[in-house]
């Protein structure tokens, strides 16, 4: 991670050159064997549709997409991915920005960026950007990485007629909340596919206003597992870029930035307990102290069923204030180890001392906090 | 066109530049190029070398400029070496890149190289008639690291200087920074980092190996001007009386924020997340006490399934 060492690993990995032809291999455009893919009949994943598994995605076009999806602010803004297949894996090498805002709520939202897009593939394939479009991306800000209905039949009709094809969903205010890319891959099932029961996906935060539209339609698709990767020239460029911009780090505020959004999940959360609340108020009086034995174990049954999903709700709760307060805690963490840094003044030291150890006693306390709660959430 | 030769002396003024542009840069636009250089090299695959010429886009406002994002030039070489740029393709993405991004201006273009030549003189009267005064940005993909804290790439300023009476464009060297928007910063990150962030790893821990990190360069930074001092001081370095008037003025700006404004603001901060972290906890407590009472009702359900219950706590 140290800036120097990893440049010195680096000097030492690439004695000169800057290209790399072995580790570099997958900026190259085979386009004989991409068609002969294409045109594998039957194609493997018509035949099974959990035939992609994983996705690739380039450093260009991560940063590409996190940029577009946070200039749109509280827009949703969508846009089209080039890239290539390899075994089980769709490799991502490029993406661009569609002039079509507000997908979420118009259905007709791709049709209206298809000519662009059909004009900027020929324009950008003169310039050595040979693949093919492989998929689309949007962005879904400040409500996690899922599909909606229209998502999933947008997708559904792509993967119909121009499959191999992916849908990629970033939140650009969860990426700066978290201080992670927010980003999810998915793809549907065919219409009427039985979804085999998998286990319960990975949990996250969905607002209560969109929670239903989540609940209709999450097993009609699955996520692909993403993982990144950049060339030999890139690794050099980010090394020496993080010369330049770790001064950022420092000089921002996360607790000033999401302010908004924090206050906004707040709010979810505590409409969601109170109608949690509500629930339990209604079961809980059979379920204390009732007549719970002497009751038909028919009715008893029903009771325990209702109770176990006002429980998995409860536990949901649990799980995002948990992460609000995590993240709200590593905000606290930077603004007071700059304070440590820049404001303790050796003057006041005296004074001062008691105040920087009494929050060193609040900052061990809330990072047990946090520790038990990312340990909890992982 | 026998101007055309790898006379490099003749293109590049060698004085200070007092244009007054603050130049930023985002790391986009360096991994575009760097993208761009890879594939060709790897998709042409003969070990020649290769060229390559895009735009810069971005913003200006007065003296400041921006540059977001890059993209690929159609230009075919001619018989002397020379390049041509296909304006027609460029006027059609310049189209293109304003319905998505309508902010953005042409403001220069970037090539491959190390030092700028007649053949970029020609590039930028080419594309003169887009921009009066593009920037250049060359990128120097063979030179790792010469001097370290360094980017390898130059970005120069375009001027108009009279050699023998006749009015020549020249280049000049400008001086850049990177900028970064928080969103760009974390999935520049991300990516950098992508093989140390390991999935199930705490959160807490990438959070604070990247503030260590900061810190530790900040350290490193302080204690480089540190021995720079003490040198000067023993004598064993010249005094610059103008270094030493930026350091000075950087002590004194500690501490940065101090006050009871500031004071008070900090602490409401800090109770807000302490206050957000309490009702999380309670949610927690809650939560282990109803599946405690859950389970307990079970155990009791099933102890007493015998005979008739006579409550919760019987």
């Amino acid at each position: 991670m140290d800036a120097i060492n990893a440049r010195k690993n680096f000097e030492f990995i690439n004695s000169i050159r800057s290209v790399n032809p072995e580790t570099d291999k997958i900026f190259f455009y085979d386009e004989a064997e991409q068609k002969r893919i294409l045109n594998e009949s039957p194609a493997p994943w018509k035949k099974d549709p959990h035939y992609f598994t994983d996705v690739k995605i380039s450093a260009v076009a991560l940063i590409k997409m996190v940029m577009h999806a946070r200039s749109g602010g509280s827009i949703e803004v969508m846009g089209v991915m080039q890239g290539k297949i390899q075994g089980n894996t769709i490799i991502i090498m490029d993406a661009f920005a569609l002039p079509v805002e507000g997908t979420e709520t118009r259905v007709n939202a791709q049709a209206e960026g298809y000519e662009y897009m059909v004009q900027y593939m020929t324009k950008i394939k003169e310039v050595g950007r040979l693949e093919n479009a492989i998929g689309w991306y949007h962005s879904h800000p400040g409500y996690g990485c899922w599909l909606s209905g229209i998502d999933v039949n947008t997708q559904m009709q792509n993967q119909q007629f121009q499959d191999p094809w992916v849908a990629v969903v970033i939140d650009p205010n969860r990426t700066i909340s978290a201080g992670k890319v927010e980003i999810g891959a998915f793809r549907t099932y065919p219409e009427g596919y039985k979804a085999p029961d998998e286990g319960p996906s990975e949990y996250q935060t969905i607002p209560l206003s969109k929670i239903e539209d989540f609940g209709v339609h999450c097993k009609q698709y699955y996520p692909l597992e993403i993982s990144h990767f950049k060339s030999t020239l890139d690794t050099q460029l980010l090394d020496q870029l993080w010369n330049k911009y770790w001064v950022n780090t420092l000089s921002q505020s996360p607790l000033l930035s999401n302010r908004e959004y924090a206050a906004r999940q707040m709010s979810d959360l505590a409409e969601k307990l109170q109608m949690t609340a509500s629930a339990a108020s209604r079961v809980t009086p059979g379920g204390f102290g009732g007549p719970m034995g002497m009751g038909l174990p028919s009715s008893s049954g029903s009771k325990d069923k209702k109770k176990k999903q006002e429980e998995s709700q409860l536990s949901k709760i649990t799980r995002d204030s948990n992460k609000i307060s995590v993240e709200a805690t590593h905000g606290l963490i930077s603004q007071v180890l700059k304070n440590v840094l820049f404001t303790a003044n050796p003057h006041e030291q005296n004074q001062e001392s008691s105040s920087v150890a009494g929050s060193q006693a609040h900052g061990g306390s809330a990072l047990g906090v946090s520790a038990a709660g990312s340990s909890s959430t992982a | 066109m026998a101007a055309v030769n790898q006379d490099t002396t003749s293109v590049v003024i060698n004085q200070s530049n007092n244009s007054g542009l603050h130049i930023a840069i985002h790391p986009l636009t360096l991994l575009n190029i760097s993208d761009h250089y890879t594939r060709t090299v790897l998709q042409q695959g003969d070990g020649k070398p290769v060229h390559v010429i895009g735009a810069l886009l971005g913003i200006q406002a007065g003296r400041e400029v921006e540059i977001f994002n890059s993209y690929e030039l159609l230009f075919h070489l001619r018989a002397d070496g020379s390049i041509h740029i296909n304006e027609e393709y460029f006027v059609t993405k310049q189209e293109q890149f304003r319905q998505v991004f309508p902010a953005y201006d042409f403001l220069g273009w970037y090539s491959i190289g190390y030092k700028p030549s007649m053949i970029d003189i020609d590039v930028l009267q080419q594309l003169m008639t887009y921009n009066e005064s593009p920037l250049f940005l060359q990128l120097d993909p063979n030179e790792i690291s010469t001097p370290a804290h360094s980017l390898p790439i130059t970005v120069y300023e375009s001027i108009v200087d009279i050699v023998d009476n006749q009015p020549q464009p020249m280049f000049i060297k400008a001086a850049y920074k990177v900028e970064t928007g928080e969103a760009e910063r974390i999935a520049v990150d991300h990516v950098a980092h992508a093989a140390t962030h390991q999935e199930g790893e705490s959160s807490l821990v990438s959070h604070l190996s990247g503030q260590q990190n900061a810190i530790k360069m900040l350290h490193t930074r302080i204690k480089l001007l540190h021995e720079y001092l003490q040198d000067s001081v023993q004598g064993r370095v010249p005094k610059d009386r103008d270094l030493e008037r930026q350091i000075s003025s950087l002590c004194n700006l500690l501490p940065t924020i101090a006050g009871p404004a500031f004071e008070e603001e900090f602490l409401t901060e800090y109770n807000d997340v302490l206050l957000t972290s309490y009702l999380a906890t309670v949610t927690k407590g809650t939560h282990a006490m109803s599946e405690m009472v859950d389970k307990f009702n079970i155990v009791a359900n099933q102890s007493h399934s015998g005979r008739p219950r006579r409550g919760m706590m019987g």
